[in-house]
């Protein structure tokens, strides 16, 4: 027992280093933060303890007049908190063991132990610290307003907390089994990133949903919803908790016992899996058979054809060779990925949304800006920082006889698939939904062109001037030359200003070309076209000089390197 | 005789560390190079200036007479580097990457096929030639950023500890390989903390510690009294006193 606890301090100590370690800064600027953090935490949990007193009174003593109240109230708290706790479950998919067992293993520390204080250290996020003053609050407002057995509610309101941190946990650990496979890590990713679209458009469809002409003629519809709402509250664990409230409410204590016995069997269900799974994956070789990828694959064939060996038409054998390249590495990186599935879901979002007629006769003039801005917000970052997805690899180019004007103008070239897709995505979006008239998508192709030739061009300058790695290694390892994070930050900045600014003069040409002045906005786009041209090519004679002279401290930035 | 890189002065300092410190050193055209020192002695960092991947702080490289800094590309074209951290492109596929370093040094395609194809059996990762590089092990890694530096046949190949890594058999091929290179007239510049293999190839050393040259000449010269492990501790500046751990000694 006294080798536990030992073993228990020693790991916190450990993680209250690592903790400490994480934000890298100095012990003043540190203790501030947290100070900042723990009276923010203790704020707003307080005022969600009063407000929820307040909710949990004024239910108890049937003073909400709502059909339901004692059902429905509840099940609307239980869903924020769903709601919350799906939010916190993408934002950190992949869980973040206090310990990681890989680390420890090879030490005499009891595995129960190690998974044990993880799962403790899990539940010390804002999540649970907010939510369990809030659900005592909610449970004493009960208690004063309609006498219910308190004991009956805190031992409910653990087990929500509970199950929801046991299947946290559980998920948390299945992904971060998942994702030791490099190919299923980027499965894993873009499932992800779906999910979290999904969810940054959920306030978007809710709202949509109660603008809808049904709801606001029909209301009894709603009923016809009620036994569908039963079915799933009594199958979802997650709204068991309003369950176990509503038979508190209605003296029903069978179906809050019922509920609360549920919930905590299943949470304790659920950590004894993810303790074996876990367990199994380090101790019987799922490890070992996730690092060695697909088991040994054939000879391959040296005479079919390699697409870094295709030639380029109008490009010269190497230019060709490294478009190639930066091509074939972009279309591959799961970054890149994400943002087609990123452009893909806000596309079908954007479709529901127009063909909902909510932006009645005005959705051109927020379809026709939008077909440019947001290709060009998606793919902002991987122009103004074109090498930063390259990473380490980007050193790999520095030992080959490459000249910088040949290695921006390959990116650029590569880049231009990926933005002619994006293009050519918000424009069938654009078609689809029917706001957008042929002859208006080709007013936005010939916006475009101007448009994309200005954001190359500034984003060869900031591609050498302030690059950043983009990349897991190299924007993850903190090292005091220069922070990612805050280059990233400067690149976002950057780049939304650039979209405003261009943008903005997209936008009247393409208005006085839909309304105003026809003549005016092609003598504009003429010479905005021209300019943006002879700029490009200036920019990129200077920029490659200027590349050609920093690649190796570009290279070392992108690095992140130590000093050997 | 005749000289393949020249370094006079270099310097480069990384804000207030300097790595290498008035480097100035000669190597011969055709040797093999054993370049060695303790963990930090700006090894790698002399690599990366004679490479151009790196600009020194002062003092100038010349490699195949010509300056690093001011002529990157004329000198990349006529080298091979394998650096230690293999610098690769993850989501590339063996052959795709050595097709394009191939074209990139102005190889005809089926050059670059034939040589792709024996580099690859050579290294033993033929089997793994259409796997991306991202589910490389690191000493995969290592083979290809060797295959990446050999394929175009340069006059120097300068290799960051080349046999970290590796198997023994996948070691001695390219010992074998780089023994044929220097039989050749090429000239091998490696960094090595396996002093035995470094003792059993190269035919000139330089010993660098603290980013000053310790040591330079033939093997034989610089083993004249004792053996290269000796030499090198006592260049490196290890002291007489060895520690012990306490609880060892009873």
């Amino acid at each position: 027992m006294v080798g536990w606890i030992d073993h228990a301090l020693a790991l916190t100590a450990l993680r209250w280093r690592l903790y400490r370690k994480r934000w890298g800064l100095s012990e003043a600027v540190n203790f501030a933060w947290t100070l900042f953090l723990t009276l923010g935490g203790i704020v707003v949990a307080g005022g969600m303890a009063l407000w929820l007193f307040r909710v949990g009174r004024d239910l108890g003593a049937r003073e909400i007049h709502w059909p339901f109240a004692s059902l429905l109230v509840p099940l609307l708290l239980s869903g924020l908190y769903a709601v919350c706790w799906l939010t916190g479950l993408f934002y950190r998919t992949i869980r973040n063991d206090m310990i990681e067992p890989r680390k420890v293993m090879h030490l005499p520390v009891a595995p129960t132990l190690m998974l044990g204080l993880n799962f403790m250290y899990s539940l010390l996020t804002p999540l649970p610290l907010i939510t369990l003053p809030a659900g005592l609050g909610f449970i004493a407002g009960l208690w004063v307003g309609a006498s219910i057995r308190p004991l009956l509610g805190l031992v409910t309101l653990l087990g929500f907390l509970f199950f929801h941190a046991a299947l946290a946990f559980h998920v948390r650990g299945m992904l971060a089994i998942l994702v030791d496979h490099p190919r299923k890590k980027r499965a894993v990713f873009a499932l992800i990133t779906l999910g979290i679209l999904v969810l940054c458009q959920l306030p978007g469809l809710i709202a949509l949903a109660l603008r809808s002409n049904l709801l606001k003629e029909q209301p009894e519809v709603l009923w016809q919803w009620l036994p569908l709402l039963s079915t799933g509250v009594s199958l979802l664990p997650s709204f068991w908790g309003a369950l176990g409230c509503w038979g508190l409410l209605e003296r029903n204590p069978a179906i809050t016992v019922l509920t609360a016995s549920g919930l905590w069997l299943l949470g304790f269900i659920l950590l004894r899996t993810a303790a074996r799974d876990t367990l199994a994956y380090y101790l019987q070789g799922g490890m070992y058979q996730a690092k060695s990828g697909r088991g040994t694959p054939e000879r391959a064939d040296f005479d079919r054809p390699v697409i870094t060996l295709r030639r380029l038409p109008g490009l010269s054998d190497a230019t060709g060779a490294l478009t190639w390249l930066f091509l074939v590495n972009l279309a591959r990186n799961p970054h890149m990925r994400l943002q087609g599935v990123a452009l893909v879901g806000t596309g079908a979002f954007l479709m529901v949304l127009f063909r909902s007629g909510i932006y009645g006769d005005e959705t051109q003039t927020f379809l026709l800006p939008l077909l440019l801005v947001w290709p060009s917000a998606s793919l902002g970052l991987y122009i103004l920082n074109a090498f930063g997805v390259d990473g380490p690899a980007f050193r790999g180019l520095s030992q080959l006889p490459i000249s910088g004007i040949r290695a921006l103008r390959a990116r650029h070239i590569a880049l231009v698939p990926f933005t002619l897709a994006g293009l050519g995505l918000m424009y069938v979006v654009g078609a689809i939904t029917g706001g957008v008239r042929p002859k208006e998508i080709g007013m936005v192709c010939l916006a475009a062109v101007p448009y994309f030739l200005t954001f190359f061009a500034v984003g060869a300058w900031t591609s050498v001037l302030i690059p950043f790695p983009m990349t897991g290694r190299g924007s993850r390892r903190a090292l005091g030359r220069s922070s990612p994070s805050g280059y990233r930050t400067i690149g976002i900045l950057l780049t939304m200003a650039l979209i405003l600014v261009l943008s903005s003069c997209a936008g009247w040409i393409l208005d006085a070309w839909r309304r105003t002045s026809p003549v005016g906005g092609t003598i504009a786009w003429i010479l905005w076209t021209a300019g943006a041209a002879l700029g490009y090519f200036i920019t990129l004679r200077r920029t490659g000089d200027l590349l050609q002279r920093r690649w190796p401290e570009i290279a070392a930035i992108l690095a992140r390197d130590t000093i050997e | 005789m005749d000289y393949c890189i020249e370094t006079i002065e270099l310097t480069r300092t990384f804000e207030r560390v300097t790595a290498v410190d008035h480097l100035t050193m000669r190597v011969p055209r055709g040797s093999f190079f054993g370049f060695l020192g303790p963990n930090g002695a700006g090894k790698s960092t002399t690599i990366r200036m004679l490479t151009g991947m790196l600009y020194p702080s002062s003092g100038q490289a010349l490699v195949l007479g010509m300056d690093v800094v001011r002529r990157p590309l004329e000198v990349k074209r006529r080298i091979g580097v394998a650096p230690e951290d293999s610098a690769l492109f993850e989501n590339l596929t063996a052959v795709e990457y050595l097709g394009f370093v191939g074209r990139i040094h102005g190889l005809p395609k089926p050059v670059i096929r034939s040589r792709i194809e024996e580099l690859l059996i050579l290294t033993t990762l033929e089997k793994a030639a259409d796997t991306p590089v991202f589910e490389y092990s690191q000493g995969m890694r290592k083979k290809l950023s060797l295959c990446a530096a050999l394929i175009h046949d340069p006059e120097i190949i300068f290799l960051d500890e080349p046999f970290e890594g590796l198997d023994a058999i996948a070691s001695k091929t390219l010992r074998q390989v780089l023994e044929q290179a220097t039989s050749r007239g090429r000239t091998v510049f490696l960094t090595s903390h396996i002093l035995q293999i470094v003792e059993r190839l190269c035919n000139y050393v330089g010993i660098l510690n603290r980013g000053r040259l310790a040591a330079l000449g033939t093997m034989a010269e610089i083993t004249a009294r004792s053996g290269l492990e000796e030499v090198f501790v006592e260049t490196a500046g290890a002291g007489e006193e060895v520690p012990h751990l306490s609880w060892l000694e009873a």
